[in-house]
Order: C-alpha cells, then sequence, then structure tokens
C-alpha cells in the first residue's frame, strides 16, 4: 500500500515545525505541503488514487478555503476508505472538537502544536 | 328565659315618647335584652352609633324622626352602622314604604299596631342571626373581589359574545393607561394591534373546542399610549353574571423577552471570544511552544539556532500585537453596558 501525508496548513512555521518532527520520527513520505483547503482539494481532484493511502494534517482557520469546507467538499468527492484526516489546528475550543467527531473522515484532533505523542497515534492507528 | 341565653344591646330609634315605651315593654319582657338605649332623634342615633357602634347588637328605627326621615334615613343610619342588622318600625300607614326599605338594606319591618313580646323575641335572634351569615358571605365575596381587583397582575373578565370587558382590575387599569370607565366601553380587541386580531379570534377558537380549560398562549396588547408589549396570557371560561366569559390573567414579557435577548446577544459575543481566542491568540502561541520544543528537544542544528530566536521572536511580537488589540476591542465593546 502507498501512503502520501498531506499537511494543509496556511501557517508556513508550523508547517516547518510539523515537517521537522515528522522527519525526525521517519514518519512516512516527504508531506505535501498545502497554504489552503482550496488547493488540497484541486490536488485531490486531479491526483486521487484509491490505492492510496492518504494522511492528512488539517488546519482549520485558512483564508479561502477552511478546514470544515475541505471536509464537506471531500465527503461529496466520494472518497472515504483511504483518507485519514487528523485536525491539527491551535483551536482548544470544545465547538471545533465537537465538530470533529461529528465527521467520520476524521480520525483524531490534535491542538497545535503538534507533538511526538501525536505521531505515536497517527502511526497507531495507520498501521492499525 | 332558657339559662345562659345570649342577651343583647338594642338602640332605639323613636321620637314617640309613647311608641318607645312600648317598645322597651315589649323588649324587656323578651328576656334577652342586656340593654336599650334610646334616641329621639337622628342626632342622637348618630352620636350614639358613633360612641357604641361596636356594643350594639340591633337597631330598631321609627322612619320619621324631626330632623331626618324616609330612605335619607335609612342611608345614613346605614352608613353609620357598619352592617348592624336594623328592624324598621311602622305604623299601618308607612307598610308600602317599610317593604321598600329592605331593598335599601334594612333587614327586617315591624308594624308597631302589632307588636308583642314574642314577635320581638323572634325577630331580634333572626334578624342578629341572619345577618351574621350576610356579613360573613359579604367579607367573603370582598375577599375575592379583592383577590381579583388588587392582583398585582392585569386581570378582566370578557363576555365571551360580545367579548366586551365586564369587569377590569387595577393592576390593568395601570399598565394598560386606560380607565375602568374606558374599559368598560371597550372590547378585548380594541387593546391589540389590528394584525394581531386573527391570532386573537383563533385563541378564542380554541378555547370554545377545550371548554373550561385554562390556555395559554402568547400575544402582542398595545396601550392607551400606543406602545406594543409582549404578553403571556392565561384564561379560563366561567359565567359571570349570567354570561359566558373568560377571565384573563396577563404577564408582561416584554422585558423577559428583551432580558433574553440580551443574554442570547452576551452568549453570542462571548463564543465569539472564545473563537477568537481559539483561533487567532493561540495561533502564534502555538507556533512559540511548537518553536520552543524542538530547541529544548535539542532537535535543532548550531547553525540554525538563531534563525529559530528570531521566528521565536516575531511570534512573541506577533502574539504582543493580538493581545494589545483584543483589549483595545473590549474596552470599546462593554458587554454589560451593552446588554442594559
Amino acid at each position: 500500500m502507498k501512503y502520501e501525508l498531506l499537511i494543509i496548513d496556511d501557517d508556513e512555521i508550523s508547517v516547518m515545525l510539523t515537517e521537522i518532527l515528522l522527519e525526525d520520527s521517519a514518519f512516512l513520505e516527504k508531506p505535501r505541503t498545502f497554504g489552503d483547503g482550496k488547493y488540497a482539494l484541486e490536488y485531490f481532484k486531479s491526483e486521487y488514487a484509491e490505492d492510496t493511502k492518504y494522511v492528512v494534517f488539517l488546519d482549520i482557520n485558512m483564508p479561502l478555503m477552511n478546514g470544515w469546507e475541505f471536509l464537506e467538499q471531500i465527503q461529496q468527492f466520494g472518497a472515504k476508505h483511504n483518507i485519514y484526516v487528523f485536525m491539527l489546528s491551535s483551536s482548544t475550543d470544545k465547538a471545533d472538537i465537537d465538530n470533529s467527531k461529528n465527521i467520520s473522515l476524521v480520525k483524531g484532533y490534535f491542538p497545535k502544536p503538534l507533538k511526538k505523542i501525536h505521531i505515536d497515534e497517527i502511526q497507531q492507528y495507520i498501521t492499525k | 328565659m332558657r339559662k345562659g341565653q345570649i342577651r343583647y344591646d338594642i338602640l332605639v330609634v323613636e321620637d314617640n315618647p309613647g311608641d318607645y315605651v312600648l317598645v322597651e315593654d315589649f323588649l324587656e319582657e323578651t328576656g334577652i335584652i342586656k340593654r336599650i338605649r334610646w334616641a329621639k332623634n337622628f342626632k342622637s342615633a348618630a352620636g350614639i352609633l358613633n360612641e357604641h357602634e361596636n356594643q350594639i347588637d340591633l337597631i330598631f328605627l321609627d322612619l320619621s324622626l324631626p330632623d331626618k326621615s324616609g330612605q335619607e334615613l335609612i342611608e345614613d343610619i346605614l352608613a353609620l352602622s357598619n352592617n348592624l342588622p336594623i328592624i324598621i318600625l311602622t305604623g299601618y300607614n308607612g307598610a308600602d314604604f317599610a317593604v321598600k326599605s329592605l331593598s335599601l338594606g334594612a333587614s327586617d319591618y315591624l308594624l308597631k299596631d302589632v307588636l308583642n313580646p314574642t314577635i320581638l323575641n323572634k325577630a331580634i335572634i333572626y334578624n342578629i342571626e341572619r345577618n351574621k351569615t350576610l356579613v360573613r358571605l359579604k367579607y367573603s365575596e370582598q375577599r375575592y373581589s379583592d383577590l381579583f381587583h388588587f392582583s398585582p397582575s392585569p386581570m378582566w373578565v370578557f363576555d365571551r359574545k360580545t367579548l366586551e370587558f365586564l369587569d377590569v382590575n387595577d393592576a390593568a387599569i395601570e399598565q394598560y393607561g386606560y380607565s375602568l370607565d374606558e374599559f368598560m366601553n371597550m372590547d378585548i380587541t380594541e387593546i391589540r394591534p389590528k394584525e394581531e386580531i386573527p391570532a386573537l379570534m383563533a385563541s378564542l377558537m380554541v378555547n370554545k373546542k377545550r371548554h373550561q380549560n385554562i390556555y395559554v398562549g402568547e400575544f402582542i396588547h398595545s396601550k392607551k399610549s400606543g406602545e406594543k408589549m409582549k404578553v403571556e396570557i392565561r384564561s379560563n371560561s366561567f359565567e359571570y353574571k349570567g354570561k359566558a366569559a373568560e377571565i384573563i390573567l396577563v404577564n408582561d414579557i416584554t422585558e423577559k423577552n428583551q432580558h433574553l435577548e440580551a443574554i442570547e446577544k452576551q452568549n453570542g459575543v462571548l463564543k465569539e471570544i472564545a473563537w477568537t481566542q481559539s483561533h487567532v491568540v493561540r495561533a502564534p502561541l502555538a507556533r512559540l511552544m511548537g518553536l520552543v520544543n524542538l530547541l529544548k528537544d535539542g532537535k535543532i542544528d548550531n547553525n540554525k539556532t538563531k534563525e529559530f530566536y528570531k521566528l521565536i521572536d516575531n511570534s512573541a511580537e506577533e502574539l504582543d500585537e493580538i493581545i494589545k488589540d483584543v483589549v483595545r476591542k473590549s474596552q470599546k465593546f462593554d458587554i454589560n453596558n451593552d446588554a442594559e
């Protein structure tokens, strides 16, 4: 099974921090990064493959298409079984956390900054 | 005379000494008299009543006194006697008026020509006892009437057929601004804005079907001043003076609703604050924490640390700016003041 790692976040420093942590954990491939949900959606529309497992770090607050809108679009897009979304947001607002629990594509919610234990959790989830 | 018999204190108002002596003799023979007081005219009767009204049990009243007579006399004695039973003493020629005096408030009448101790005995006991019951009933009615009239919530009764007001309490007069007379010439559609009439008619229909049931609903009413208010209505059907009527209890919820709106608005503001804290304030803070974690764990090459300190510094600056901005905005917009 082929893995693909995506970071969707408009905060460049946050993206860099996530990349450093992932590299340090020798986690999967080098990630693809998207500065907005809109660009990530376009990528999915053109490059989506049934036989690839997508592990997605998704920020919520982004200028063009936020995390929730992106999830809505992806669900309509029909691809579900091979997309694992982990919310990675600075928000600790209960409304955001509750919201994520109602979306089946979302497998976890991590308040920034990303930590080693979060990555361990993801690894456990996708190798299960 | 039985032992332990209650004895009564009697006022006889009679200007004719011959008639008085006759009455006095018979009264004494009844065996139920504690004391007889004699007033020869209205002035004297008024003096005795003013001073001893609470000791006296019953009044015998002759209808033609030198200083007052007829209807005026009865009315004035009634006003002074505070619910005491009054028995009119009259001759044959005054019998017709004596009957009329009953409707004015006298308890009974006796013809002087046929008086005897037995008749007096019975008349005294009967009128005093019956009067006690009547006074109790009167107080009871008064209590119920007071409950309605002095209720702190506006209340009224209206005719189900004509929709006219039949009675209105003080709180309704106070709250709606119409006088009692004005209310009594109005029907219940007149305290509502035109657009509310269909809702009113619908509620009346509902009520008719359910019959004798408490109905609750929210409506808009208008005061005499034209000011509108949101009210919660409770009503119940009953019969009032022979008419199918509805009694209404009004609860002005204008203020309550305004309060709720203010609270909802505050909630909105609080949610917005929570969102801002989480998404805007926490963003540079999370970045700071992330940067510090990497440095602390030694994951950064020495040649790159300078760059990291710069990033930490930038994030701290950004956080500082955001906090200053939040403080500035919150000073401009005080939730508590806004809710007033």
